[in-house]
């Protein structure tokens, strides 16, 4: 890992107590189940299916959160709770919102796995 | 940058792959002893992976990513602990939770959540889960939490050293629970007094039970069916405790708007218990000094002069004698009241009850608390009760063993729901169990059982096992030169259950060689 992978992802490390590999790993299977976890969100959002959103939220959620608890982990908790409210024009403002993020994480992520 | 299913895939199955080695090296690796064995079920992947590695120093870890597989595992495998996603993609891990309890409710399942303040991870917790971890998760507390519901497992399979038997949970009074001399003394004189009218004054520590005391005098008296009323004498200041015991006409002092009748008076014919007497102002002692001789009294503020036939039962800790000397009590009435004095002894000069008033308590709370798994306490944990002095006496007891009821998510109630300073009793009590355990070895424990026999201990078996526990720890951390990694290794348990023992026999290890113990 770089100098400047280990400082952007200092928390997960510190996490993982300074494990490299371990975060490595992860970000392998990271970059390995996103993709479809991610275009089911889309689905589900477009479809408009509230339990599913929120499942799918859920996940991707938890999935994120390993490299960061922040943006995109907040956004997508905004959207789970638009989803349980049934706010189908909330829920897809809020998907397009953090679709960004989750992509610049990810990319991020990918890194890593060339680390 | 786009997330396209064709970067990721070779990945995949290059994880996958690495993971199933791993799993199969787990499932399959050579061991010089038995490892405990941890079941993950969690449909993320990393979360699989993390806790594979993690875990992998301290047990043998097998995966699954639906609750159908993790069930099926559970049901045909033999696990110490489960670790368990809430969120499932084919179930709701609370129901899958349910079922792991249906099969095998000593098994600790630990939840994961990525809502850590969720309604869910509270009803987990309320449904009797060991704990939950957080996502994202972090490698030492999984580890350190992994370790703690091992050593649970560990525990919850050793034989209860006192069962929680609902059948003995009758509505008797803790009172009668015991067999110390000092207690049978105690019921003696209940036996002896009960049904004479004479006032009794009960002298013990508070905690002691005075008050179950005076219920039972009553109970066993001419006047049970005549009303039994408690006054506190600490718990009121000194006017409106006149008030209550005799009463107040109308217009007596500010605030007296109508007539109140007192306790005298409502309980005509039947036992007045005063507890904490020796709190009494000395003009209400007056007042009471004359019912006592007299059986006459007035209300506050009035002239008429009543009449009343109460027993009266008196209790106190403190030392009515002393206080006599420096003028803060009556003597006329200390001597009213003393002519028959019962003494309540403090719990530790009855340790020989306190295995029974556990076994007592235990069987209450399993009732009252509505636990019917339930099984018992684990002998350590009742070495430690045992070994406590209970300054605050049977009450404490009482509320020790509720508490710890409450707090174990296990059938077994293991020693670390206990309040810390009773824990702290660990170290001593290992060190005055086997002063010399560490050189005498097991030639020495027919000596001890011997003694534990004369002694009239009833926790032997735990007193035992402690002994040669702490005998092979000591041997083992010898061999490995204090090694802790390998000595785990050798004796087949955590390096953190090691770790735990060590402290609680209070072993210091010097230098990484030699073994001093305290």
């Amino acid at each position: 890992m770089t100098e400047q992978q280990i400082e952007r992802f200092s928390e997960a490390l510190h996490r993982l107590s300074g494990d490299q590999q371990l975060l490595i790993m992860m970000a392998e299977i990271c970059v390995a189940d996103t993709p479809e976890v991610l275009a089911a969100l889309a689905e589900h959002v477009e479809q408009g299916s509230a339990a599913e959103i929120v499942s799918t939220a859920h996940k991707l959620k938890g999935m994120c959160s390993t490299f960061e608890t922040g943006s995109p982990v907040t956004e997508l908790d905004e959207l789970m709770q638009a989803a349980k409210k049934g706010k189908t024009q909330e829920v897809q403002a809020a998907f397009k919102n953090c679709r960004p993020q989750i992509d610049a994480l990810f990319a991020e992520v990918m890194a890593l796995t060339r680390a | 940058m786009p997330i396209t299913r064709a970067v990721a895939e070779p990945a995949r199955s290059e994880i996958e792959s690495r993971s199933q080695t791993e799993r199969f090296r787990s499932r399959h690796a050579t061991r010089s002893y038995n490892m405990p064995k941890v079941l993950v079920i969690d449909d993320d992947r990393m979360i699989l992976a993390l806790a594979e590695k993690t875990i992998a120093p301290i047990a043998d870890v097998v995966t699954a990513e639906t609750a159908e597989i993790g069930l099926k595992l559970v049901r045909a495998g033999s696990f110490d602990v489960v670790l368990l996603d809430i969120q499932l993609p084919d179930q709701n891990g609370l129901a899958a939770y349910c079922e792991i309890r249906e099969h095998d409710n000593r098994l600790p399942v630990i939840f994961m959540t990525v809502e850590a303040a969720s309604h869910t991870a509270i009803e987990a917790m309320q449904l009797g889960a060991f704990d939950y971890l957080a996502k994202p998760l972090s490698v030492d507390p999984l580890r350190d939490l992994v370790e703690k519901a091992i050593e649970q497992r560990q525990l919850s399979n050793v034989p209860v050293a006192i069962s929680a038997d609902e059948a003995i949970a009758d509505d008797s009074s803790e009172l009668f629970i015991g067999r110390s001399k000092a207690m049978l003394e105690v019921f003696k004189a209940i036996g002896r007094v009960s049904k004479q009218d004479m006032p009794v004054l009960v002298r013990g520590e508070s905690g002691t039970g005075k008050e179950l005391v005076a219920r039972a005098l009553y109970q066993y008296s001419h006047r049970h069916d005549k009303p039994f009323l408690a006054v506190n004498c600490a718990a009121l200041p000194d006017n409106l405790l006149e008030s209550e015991l005799f009463g107040h006409e109308k217009g007596a002092f500010t605030g007296a708007e109508s007539r109140r009748i007192g306790k005298f008076e409502q309980c005509n014919g039947g036992t007045l218990f005063l507890d904490e007497i020796g709190d009494m102002a000395p003009s209400v002692q007056a007042k009471v000094l004359r019912v006592l001789q007299e059986q006459r009294f007035e209300r506050v503020g009035g002239n008429n002069e009543l009449k009343t036939d109460v027993r009266i039962i008196a209790a106190t800790n403190r030392p009515l004698e002393k206080m006599v000397e420096e003028g803060d009590f009556r003597e006329d009435l200390l001597y009213r009241l003393n002519g028959v004095t019962i003494e309540l002894p403090p719990l530790c000069e009855r340790s020989g009850d306190v295995a029974l008033l556990i076994q007592h308590f235990l069987s209450q709370a399993k009732r009252e608390l509505n636990k019917p798994d339930l099984e018992g306490l684990s002998p350590e944990t009742v070495s430690l009760l045992t070994a406590y002095d209970w300054p605050g006496n049977v009450r404490q007891l009482r509320a020790v063993i509720r508490r710890s009821v409450l707090d174990s998510s296990l059938p077994v109630v293991g020693p670390d729901v206990l309040p810390r300073n009773i824990q702290l009793k660990r170290s001593d009590t290992a060190t005055s169990i086997a002063v010399d355990g560490a050189t005498s070895g097991p030639s020495q424990l027919g000596e001890l059982v011997d003694q534990w026999l004369r002694e009239k201990s009833t926790t032997i078996y735990s007193q035992a096992a402690e002994h040669m526990e702490r005998i092979v720890i000591l041997r083992v951390l010898r061999e490995t030169g204090g090694n802790q990694s390998q000595a785990a290794e050798l004796l087949g348990i955590t390096r953190g259950k090691l770790r735990d023992r060590i402290n609680t026999y209070n072993i210091v290890l010097e230098s990484g060689v030699a073994i001093r113990d305290e």
